[in-house]
C-alpha cells in the first residue's frame, strides 16, 4: 500500500506565506504527516493573497494558499500566549521535524529557539528558512521575495543579454515568487539531509537556511567564472548577445538552442542559405568564434516567418526548440494531459480547482493529493483532543481565551 | 566530527552537462561517493566549452565550468560502445545505491541498463532518470536544453520588463537548477523510503514539469479566472513601493519594498522627508499602488545620492525592507556571506586552488558538507575497478589497452 515515500515522517510547520509552506507541501505531498500551525482568526497571510474565483476575496479560496498547503492538517495556535507555547512544545515532542520561517529574533522572543527545542526533543530537526540566516551582520533583516532575488545577484544578471542601457534598465526580479519558492525547495532538501544525519547519529540538528544563499548558489557556475577568470556576468546586451537563444518571429517569440550537433539541421531548416558556405562557418570552432556574424542572419530569417512555420520546420529537423508559451498555451498542451501532470482538487469551500502536480513520477510511491488544503483550524479537535489528549471542554476554553 | 548525511551512499553517475551533474554534486557535498562515468570519446560538454577559464590547461581542463558542476566526484572512464563496459557496470551494481542518468529516452534501455534490467541485479536500486519532458508522453524524445524548457513552461514569457520582450532568466542555469533540486528532493525522498522499507524505485523527473510546479502562480490564476499573467518587472501585485532604484556609482541599485503604512512612514523618515508620509497621494496602500510611477520617481531622487549598501543599512535599521542589488563580484566580498562561510577554497592535488560558493546546506553539527576537487579524467579507475571491484592491476591495464576503460 502506497502512503508516499515519506510516510511516517512527522512534521510541524510554523510559518506563513510561501517559503516554509512550500517546504511543508513538498514533504506532505510525498506522504509525510504535516501539521500546519496558523494564527487564530487570520491564519496564514497567503489566505489573503489570491487569486480568488471571480476575484471575490475569501480566506478559504485563495489559490496560492490552496496550492501550497495540500495534504496538510491545519490547526490554529497563538504563540503569544503561555498556553499556546506549551501546546507548541507538546507538538514539538511529537514531531521529527519543525519547519519554520520566523525572523530569528521572533523565535527567540517566543522562547522557541533551536537551543530550547533541542532540550525538549534532542532528535528534532529544525529547519529555519529565513532571508538572511540565523547568523551574520544581516541576521534579522526584514525582507521579501524581491529583496532575496536582488541580494543574491540573481536579479543583477536578469534579463539575460537584453539590456541596451544598464544605467537605465534595472536588475530584475524573476517571475512570481521565485525566491520564496526556492527557499522552500532548498529547505526540503536540507531537511532530508538532516534526517539522514539523524538516522545515523540519533541526534537532530538546526538547518540554518538563508534564502540569499539558496538563490546565490544557483549562480555558482557564473561565480566560478568570476573567481577563476575575472569574468563579470551581467544583463548588458554587449556581453555575449550573440549567445542568446531567443528569436523574434513575425507573430511571437521562440527559443532555439544551436549547439554544433544541430548546425546542419538549422541550415536545412533555413533552406541551406549561401552565407553558410563562407569559411567562417565550416568548423565547430570557427562557428563559435563567428556567432556574431551568423546570429543576425538567423535572426533575420526568423523575423520573416511565423512561429507556426518555424515550429513545423524545427520539428522536422529535430532541433531543440520551443515557442515562448504564455500560461494559456502551456496549460492547453497535450503533453501535460498525457503525463497526467495537472491534478484536480475538490475543496470544501473553494470547489474544484486544477493545479500543477508533482514534477517527478515515483514508480513505487507516486505522489497523491489525499486531502486539499485545510480550512482554518480544521484539525484542532483531531490534533489537540484525539492526538494530544485535551478534553473537548478544554478545547472550548482554549478557543475562548484566544490560545487557539 | 559528525558523520556526513550520505556517508554510506554510493552513486553511479551517468549524467552530463548541467541539470544532472548539479544534482549528483549535491549528493557528493552531502558525503555520498559519486562515481562519474566519463569517456575520452565523449568529453563532458562543460569541459569542451571551458575555454574562458584562465586556469584551463592546468589539470586537463578540469577547472572552470567543469569544476563548478563536478567537484567532489570520482571519475572513471568507460567506453559505452564496448560490450565489456556494460558487463562491468552490471558487476559494479552490487556496490551502488543510486543510478543517475539524463540521456535521451531509450539510451539506457538500449544498453541493457534500464531500470527493469538493473532491478533484476539489485532489486532495491534507486534509478533517477532526468529529462526535459519526461520519459512518457508525446514529447519524450524531444532534445531538452534549459532555454527551450524555460520557453515551453511559460517562465520566459513572464520574465522581463513590462514594456519589453519575454526574456531568458539571467542565470542561464535557472531552469537546470530547478530541475536539479526537484530531482534531488525526489532522490532523497526515495532514499528515505528505502531506509524504512528496503524498497527502491524508478524516478522519472521532467524538467518542464519541475519548472511549472515551482512557478505555479500564473497557472493557478489562469485555471481560476482565465487571466494570463504578463511581465511586471520589479513590481508586486500588492506592495507599493516595490522596486529597484538607482544609487550612486555605475550600475548600482537597491531594492526596496513597503508592505504596510508603518513601514511607509519609516521610509519617508529615513529619506529625510517626513512630510511625504502625509502626502495624500501615498497615504494608504491603495493610493501608493495607484501612484506608483510618481512614488518610484521620488524615491529614486533620494537613492541616487547614496551608496546602495548605505541605503540598505539605513532602511533596515528603520525596519524597512531593503537590499542592495548585488552583482557576482559582490557575492565574493559581501561581509555577511563571508562571515557565514559561504565561500569555499577547493584544493587540487597539485596545490591549485579554486574558489567557489558553498552550498546553502548549513547544518549545526555537520556544517556545509564536504568540498573536494573535481577529478581528472579516469582518476579513480584504480580505486573503483581495483579496490572496490577487486580487479588486479594487470586486469585493469588490459582493459585500458582494449579501450574498455577509455
Amino acid at each position: 500500500m502506497n502512503d508516499g515515500a515519506l510516510s511516517g515522517l512527522k512534521i510541524v510547520e510554523l510559518g506563513e506565506f510561501i517559503s516554509a509552506p512550500h517546504c511543508g507541501k513538498l514533504l506532505a505531498d510525498s506522504g509525510a504527516d504535516v501539521i500546519k500551525i496558523e494564527k487564530p482568526g487570520f491564519g496564514d497571510k497567503a489566505r489573503d493573497w489570491g487569486p480568488f474565483p471571480q476575484d471575490i476575496p475569501n480566506p478559504e479560496k485563495s489559490g496560492l494558499f490552496l496550492y501550497l498547503n495540500t495534504n496538510k492538517r491545519g490547526v490554529t495556535l497563538n504563540l503569544n500566549s503561555v498556553v499556546g507555547i506549551n501546546i507548541f512544545k507538546e507538538l514539538v515532542k511529537w514531531a521529527d521535524v519543525l519547519v519554520e520561517n520566523c525572523l530569528p529574533q521572533d523565535t527567540e522572543k517566543m522562547g522557541i529557539d533551536y537551543k530550547t527545542l533541542h532540550q525538549i526533543n534532542p532528535a528534532l530537526v529544525v529547519t529555519s528558512i529565513t532571508y538572511f540566516g540565523q547568523t551574520g551582520p544581516y541576521r534579522g533583516y526584514k525582507a521579501c521575495d524581491l529583496i532575496s532575488l536582488h541580494t543574491s545577484a540573481e536579479a543583477y544578471v536578469n534579463p539575460l543579454y537584453e539590456v541596451y542601457d544598464p544605467e537605465h534598465d534595472p536588475p530584475l526580479k524573476l517571475p512570481g515568487h521565485s525566491g520564496d519558492f526556492l527557499g522552500g525547495l532548498t529547505g526540503a532538501i536540507c531537511t532530508m539531509s538532516a534526517i539522514f544525519a539523524q538516522q545515523t547519529s540519533g541526534v537532530g540538528q538546526h538547518v540554518d537556511l538563508s534564502q540569499q544563499e539558496a538563490l546565490a548558489w544557483i549562480i555558482s557556475r557564473e561565480a566560478g567564472d568570476y573567481f577563476d577568470s575575472d569574468i563579470h556576468f551581467q544583463r548588458d546586451r554587449k556581453f555575449k548577445w550573440e549567445n542568446s537563444p531567443k528569436y523574434a518571429c513575425k507573430d511571437g517569440y521562440i527559443m532555439m538552442v544551436i549547439t554544433d550537433q544541430f548546425w546542419n539541421g538549422l541550415l536545412e531548416m533555413m533552406g541551406n542559405p549561401d552565407w553558410a558556405n563562407e569559411d567562417a562557418f565550416q568548423t565547430p570552432v570557427s562557428r563559435v568564434k563567428n556567432l556574431a556574424k551568423s546570429q543576425p542572419k538567423i535572426a533575420e530569417w526568423m523575423k520573416k516567418h511565423t512561429v507556426a512555420e518555424v515550429e513545423s520546420a524545427a520539428r522536422t529537423q529535430h532541433l531543440p526548440f520551443s515557442v515562448i508559451h504564455s500560461v494559456k498555451e502551456v496549460t492547453a498542451d497535450e503533453m501535460f494531459t498525457a503525463r497526467e501532470f495537472f491534478v484536480d482538487i475538490d475543496h470544501k469551500v473553494a470547489g474544484k480547482i486544477r493545479f500543477p502536480g508533482a514534477p517527478c513520477k515515483f514508480s513505487a510511491t507516486p505522489s497523491k493529493i489525499k486531502r486539499p488544503a485545510p480550512l482554518l483550524g480544521e484539525h484542532n479537535y483531531e490534533v489537540y483532543c484525539q492526538m494530544l489528549g485535551y478534553s473537548p471542554e478544554n478545547l472550548v476554553k482554549m478557543k475562548q481565551t484566544g490560545a487557539i | 566530527m559528525q558523520k556526513l548525511p550520505l556517508e554510506n551512499i554510493r552513486v553511479l553517475d551517468f549524467t552530463q552537462v548541467r541539470m544532472g551533474p548539479q544534482l549528483t554534486q549535491w549528493l557528493a557535498v552531502m558525503g555520498a561517493e559519486v562515481i562519474k562515468i566519463e569517456s575520452k570519446l565523449r568529453p563532458d560538454y562543460f569541459q569542451m566549452i571551458a575555454v574562458s577559464s584562465k586556469l584551463s590547461g592546468q589539470n586537463n581542463n578540469r577547472v572552470g565550468y567543469f569544476a563548478s558542476m563536478n567537484y567532489g566526484k570520482l571519475s572513471i572512464t568507460l567506453n559505452m560502445k564496448h560490450p565489456k563496459s556494460i558487463e562491468l557496470i552490471k558487476q559494479m551494481l552490487k556496490h551502488i545505491d543510486i543510478v543517475a542518468e539524463n540521456f535521451r529516452t531509450g539510451v539506457m534501455e538500449h544498453w541493457g541498463l534500464g531500470y527493469e534490467d538493473l532491478k533484476k541485479i539489485k532489486p532495491d536500486i534507486i534509478f533517477y532518470s532526468g529529462s526535459g519532458f519526461g520519459r512518457t508522453g508525446p514529447m519524450k524524445d524531444v532534445p531538452a536544453f534549459a532555454p527551450v524548457i524555460g520557453g515551453f513552461s511559460g517562465f520566459v514569457f513572464e520574465n522581463g520588463y513590462p514594456d519589453g520582450e519575454p526574456a531568458e532568466p539571467g542565470c542561464q542555469g535557472w531552469t537546470d537548477s530547478i530541475g536539479a533540486e526537484q530531482g534531488l528532493f525526489a532522490v532523497l525522498a526515495a532514499l528515505y523510503h528505502r531506509s524504512k522499507t528496503g524498497e527502491g524505485q524508478y524516478l522519472d523527473l521532467s524538467m518542464v514539469e519541475s519548472e511549472l510546479a515551482f512557478a505555479p502562480e500564473a497557472a493557478i490564476e489562469y485555471a481560476m479566472n482565465g487571466k494570463v499573467r504578463g511581465r511586471v518587472g520589479n513590481r508586486d501585485d500588492v506592495m507599493a513601493p516595490h522596486g529597484c532604484y538607482r544609487c550612486k556609482g555605475v550600475d548600482k541599485w537597491v531594492a526596496i519594498a513597503v508592505s504596510n503604512d508603518e513601514e511607509w512612514v519609516a521610509l519617508c523618515k529615513s529619506m529625510g522627508n517626513s512630510e511625504l508620509a502625509k502626502d495624500k497621494r501615498f497615504s494608504d496602500a491603495l493610493c501608493r499602488r495607484d501612484n506608483q510611477d510618481e512614488l518610484d520617481r521620488l524615491i529614486e531622487d533620494w537613492t541616487r545620492k547614496h551608496d546602495h549598501y548605505e541605503v540598505m543599512k539605513r532602511l533596515q535599521e528603520a525596519g524597512v525592507m531593503a537590499g542592495a542589488s548585488l552583482n557576482i563580484e559582490d557575492l565574493g566580498s559581501d561581509p555577511h556571506l563571508k562571515e557565514r562561510g559561504f565561500l569555499v577554497d577547493i584544493e587540487y592535488p597539485d596545490k591549485t586552488k579554486i574558489r567557489r560558493l558553498a552550498s546553502p546546506l548549513n547544518l549545526s553539527s555537520t556544517g556545509r558538507g564536504i568540498y573536494k576537487y573535481a577529478p581528472a579524467l579516469g582518476e579513480h579507475n584504480r580505486y573503483v575497478f581495483g579496490e572496490l571491484m577487486g580487479m588486479s592491476d594487470e586486469e585493469i591495464k588490459r582493459l585500458e589497452n582494449e579501450e574498455v576503460l577509455y
